[in-house]
This record gives C-alpha cells, structure tokens and sequence, in this order.
C-alpha cells in the first residue's frame, strides 16, 4: 500500500499527463472509427441536447472505443453534401466550409458493432438538416431501432428525411432496403449523422463504419480474447451511497475451465483507512465466481452502502490453479505459468464527499496509470531517445522508467519462452505436460454409448446413450432445486463447507508431513547410538 | 529494458544450458498404450462430471495441492540428498 503511495508521490510530482489533442478530421470518407474520439472531452454534439463523454472511457481491451454515459449522448459523424458525391467525415463538431449544394440524393448506411453491449440497446441514428450552419432542427430527431442490433453483423440502416429548412421529417428503419427515397438539404446545407442512446444507459462502443451505397463490407473483427470489456462505477467518477457494482466481461470458450474467476475487489482509499489501516480490512471482495461456460458475462452486485470517502475498485478475470482453495491464496501469491488469461482493471472513484488524501491517492494512481499506460503506446525507438542528452527528446524521467519498468509484453514473451524452452525438456517436461493436463480446460467429452437392437422382424434399431446429456441434466435439475426461504441451491449451502473441509485436510496433511520431519532420522540415530 | 536484459539474460543462460536436451511436448507411448491420450481423454471426462458432481472438483484440486507439496520435496531431498530435513 504505502510503496504503491510513495511511487505514485513520485510519478506526481514528476509527470504531467495532459489531454489528447489532436485533429479528429480526416479524409476517410468510408470508415468512422470511434477511437479517434476519444481524449476529446465533453462533446455536445451538433444540434443535440446532450453530450457524450470521450474523454477516458476507452476498454483496455479495446482501446479504439469509447463509452456512451450520458442520456441521450450522441455520436455525430458529420456528411456533407458535395455535387452530389456523399463523404462521410471522421469528424465531429466540423465548422469548416459551407458547401453548395443541390439536388435530392438517397444515403444507403451500414451498421456494425464488434461488441455486445449494443445488443438490446435502442439506438438512434438521426440525420442533423442544416442550414448556414444553423440548427435546421430544435433537436436532433432521428427513428428509434425497435430491434435490438445483433452482435457482430451488419445491419443496413435506411433513412428517408427531408429538410425544407421550415419542416423536417425522418424516418430510419433496420436492415430495410427500400423505406426511404430522399436525404435532403437546400442550398448551402449539410447534414450530419449521429448515433446516440436513448436513455441514461452505458454503452460500449468499438467501432461504426457508415458507407455509401455499395457492397455490405465485411464486418469489424470481433476481440474474442477472454477480458473484460467494462466496469462500474467508471474511472473517476463521483456516485451516492448505496453504490451498485456492474461488470461485463466476455470469457473464450476455450478458456472454459473450472479454475477461471471472475473478481471484483473494493478498497477505501482516504486518510480514515491509510490511518488506521491496521484496524480495518484493506479490501472487500464483492465477487468472487468461477466461470463454467463461454460467452458474455454480467455481474451486478447487490446495493452496497458505503461511507464518502475515496474508494478504488478493482476487476480480474483469470485462471488459477486450484479454484477457491485456500481463500485464494494461491491466486495472489502464485504466477499461472500455464495460463494466459490474466485481464485486471482498476476504478477509482468517489462516494459523495472525496476527501484530501484519498484526492491524493486517487489522482496519483490515476497519473501514474496514465504515465505508463502512455509509455506502453510509445515505441521503443521513441523512448530509447529520451536516454540521449543529446536528443530533444531527452527526459531523464522517462529514461529511468524504460530502463527499469519491464514491458508487460515483452515480459510475457519472455515467461512464454522459458515456458518452451526449459520447463518442456526431458525429464521434467513430462512433469510439466502432466501439469498442463491436469490444469487445462476439458477438450473431451463423456462417451456416446450405442447399443444395436436386433429383432427378427427385420425392425433392427440402436438406442442411444448419451452420458454428457445426462449429467448436464441430472446438473440441471440438481440446481433447479432450491430451499424456499433464501432460494439457495444445495450447490450453494454445501459448497463453502466442502471447500472449508477440503483445504483443512490439505493443511493438516501436510502440517503432519512437516512435524515428522527429522524424526525418523532422530530415531535412526538414537538406534545407532549417535548421541552417546 | 535494463530488467528485461536481465531476465533476458537469465532465461537465455538456462536455455542454453538445457538446450540439449529433448523437448517433451506429450507424455510417452509405452508398451502402445498413449499415456498422454488416456490422460486428456481421462481428466476431460472427469472435470466434465465434476460439472454435476462438483465436489469432486474440490477434492481434486487438494490433490492437486498435495502432488505440488510432495514434488516439492522430492525435488528437495534430490538436490540436497542426506543433508535434506
């Protein structure tokens, strides 16, 4: 805790992270990635009553996207309307050049997500009429999908609207072809095209591409890595008490293993607990689950009632060896050289009143994260040159860091080289591949038993046993049953005392083990007289 | 990238120390039975009961446990010979 605290002091005083600028326009006319938002700040957007918040809500997992967390918060990516050629911007918020234009054209537009979240969200995507850089509408008034997207598809999303510069009407359908005719504007008009959400929900955003008409594009790959995706409360926020935990994470099937947890760990970081941190237990784990299927997961934690103050949470998903033995001792203590799952995220936020130190501790975890995190996007070309004194580059700083911080990829390459090429030779690369046996996710199944049934009638028939569905149905219906009063299956009553027996017999057998040691030799050498 | 070097260095030196030895990616075929086949096919159809029979996941994983607390011993015993505890 306190070398945490005395690193962070350090980084404080020492960097200062700023905000991203940067141009956002670009001259690609089909692609609309998110990513170039972020670090961009609040945006009000073009015409729209709310803003979105760009500023430092990317996923780590994928750092080209930006999170929704304002009602109503649009994306607008801006289309004007050249000699009847459709250029869609990667911009937002363009004041350039008014253009002329003339003429009724119709806009065909592709959707994708690579996420989930935008699954059983109602999007609106509205087209922004303008005229002389005027809103040509109170408020953007775009259709409302009334079907959910569907992850990883294309969708096409037709449009139908038609600005007079006195009236303005629309219509957006999905997947439609043909519902609308014209997108329209009168001289010296543009429009704009936004994406937004439609109640005060938080929405995971990876990537848009709009397009004219043309061939469907083949859809943004999907990250199908075990991580997570997001969490709540988000990075710097400021909540009331009582507080609810959110996560979503997605898990490869095949990473599916008994031994991956999911966990979600809170810690309160203001002067009460550094001064009497002694007293107190420094963390909470709110969730602590084992994974036994692939996909989507979402956590809500119950209401949790906290004190103001400053707190930091903490999201990881990983596999580990032995499951929940032990109160996952052997989760924090030992590194998984057979595993590659390890996605750990951290939140910072603040409960009602923040207070001076926890303030401190907050922002100079948060610089520090940032420092590094920014030194991880930083070639090293770029960074060796900070070690020169005769470079403009020099920073005396940053050379340390590069010289002394290990690069987390390269340091699981390394692990990943010393994996295969020293604890796989002869002859303890069989002890490692028994490990890897024993530790790996399940590949085979229980056996289909066929038996032929021979009559003679000539009706010959086979009946068909199948043990894998009759586990997962005797499993099924084991959990269906529940106590009446706490609706607890009996999974969920026995589980912590079984685990609670097993690791005590674990620990008494090899606390017995330990005792006798030199015991036997003792004896041996009192038989031979060795101490007289 | 100065700590890299020397992780580097340390994983370079022992690779090069046991580079000639054979690398073991699956457990041998003795006498034609595969070890390594039988053991995935074994452990997969035991953890996928353990779905439903759940504590015998937990059991397992004690063993586990133990197998680690014993190798390690015997690992010990092997380097240290008569001085081991």
């Amino acid at each position: 805790m306190w070398k945490h605290v005395l690193l962070s002091l350090v980084f404080s005083f020492v960097f200062n992270v700023g905000t991203v600028e940067g141009a956002i326009y670009t001259d690609n006319f089909d692609s609309y990635s998110v990513g170039s938002l972020v670090g961009q700040g609040i945006w009000t957007g073009l015409g729209g009553p709310y803003g979105v918040n760009v500023t430092a809500t990317t996923s780590s997992s994928s750092p080209n996207s930006i999170t929704f967390t304002t009602n109503g918060g649009r994306i607008y990516a801006v289309q004007h309307f050249v000699a009847g050629n459709f250029q869609i911007d990667q911009s937002i918020k363009y004041t350039g050049t008014i253009l002329p234009s003339t003429g009724v054209k119709p806009i065909v537009y592709s959707l994708a997500s690579a996420t989930s979240s935008l699954s059983g969200q109602d999007i609106v995507l509205c087209p922004d009429g303008r005229l002389n850089d005027r809103n040509g509408l109170s408020a953007c008034s775009g259709g409302f999908f009334s079907t959910a997207l569907s992850l990883n598809t294309w969708h096409v999303v037709s449009m139908n609207g038609i600005f007079d510069g006195v009236g303005y009407t629309v219509t957006v359908s999905l997947d439609g072809v043909e519902q609308w005719v014209n997108y329209a504007t009168t001289t010296n008009g543009f429009g704009a095209v936004a994406i937004g959400t439609t109640n005060a929900q938080n929405v995971f955003v990876d990537n848009f591409v709009f397009r004219t008409e043309g061939d469907v594009p083949t859809p943004p790959p999907f990250d199908e890595s075990t991580r997570i995706i997001d969490f709540n409360p988000q990075d710097g926020a400021t909540t009331t008490s009582p507080v609810t935990f959110s996560l979503e994470a997605y898990v490869n099937e095949n990473d599916i293993g008994t031994v991956s947890t999911i966990q979600i760990t809170l810690e309160n970081i203001d002067q009460n607990v550094l001064l009497l941190g002694f007293l107190s237990p420094s963390q909470i784990m709110l969730v602590d689950e084992n994974i036994e299927s692939g996909g989507f997961f979402n956590y809500s934690t119950t209401t949790v009632v906290l004190g103001d103050g400053n707190y930091r949470v903490e999201a990881c998903i990983k596999r580990t060896f032995f499951g929940g033995l032990f109160g996952g001792f052997f989760e924090s203590s030992l590194v998984n050289l057979f595993s590659d799952v390890s996605d750990c995220q951290s939140h910072q936020f603040v409960v009602g009143t923040s207070t001076f130190i926890g303030n401190i501790s907050q922002n100079l975890w948060g610089d520090t994260n940032a420092f590094l995190e920014g030194l991880t996007a930083t070639s090293s070309e770029a960074l060796a040159s900070t070690c020169n004194p005769l470079n403009l580059n020099f920073d005396i700083r940053q050379c340390i860091v590069f010289l002394t911080v290990p690069d987390a990829n390269s340091l699981a390459e390394v692990i990943g080289l010393a994996r295969e090429g020293i604890l796989t030779r002869w002859p303890w690369g069989y002890g490692t591949r028994f490990i890897q046996i024993l530790t790996n996710s399940p590949t085979s199944t229980l056996p289909v038993v066929v038996v032929p049934i021979l009559t003679n009638t000539g009706n010959d028939t086979t009946l068909t046993f199948d043990f894998g569905d009759m586990v997962a149905g005797g499993g099924a219906l084991l959990d269906s049953v529940s106590d009446p009063v706490y609706g607890k299956n009996v999974r969920d009553v026995f589980e912590p005392f079984i685990i609670l027996f097993i690791s005590l017999l674990v620990v008494i057998i090899i606390v017995n083990d330990l005792m006798r040691i030199g015991r036997d030799r003792d004896s041996k050498d009192i038989q031979n007289n060795k101490y007289h | 990238m100065l700590t890299m070097l020397i992780i580097n260095v340390f994983v370079l030196f022992l690779g090069s120390i046991f580079i000639w030895l054979p690398q073991i990616t699956t457990l041998p075929i003795i006498l034609g039975f595969d070890i390594d086949g039988a053991l995935v096919t074994g452990v997969g159809q035991f953890k996928t009961l353990a779905t439903t029979f759940w504590p015998w996941l937990y059991v397992f994983y004690g063993l586990l446990v133990l197998l680690g607390y014993f190798s390690i011993k015997q690992v010990i015993k092997f380097f240290l010979g008569s001085r081991a505890p």
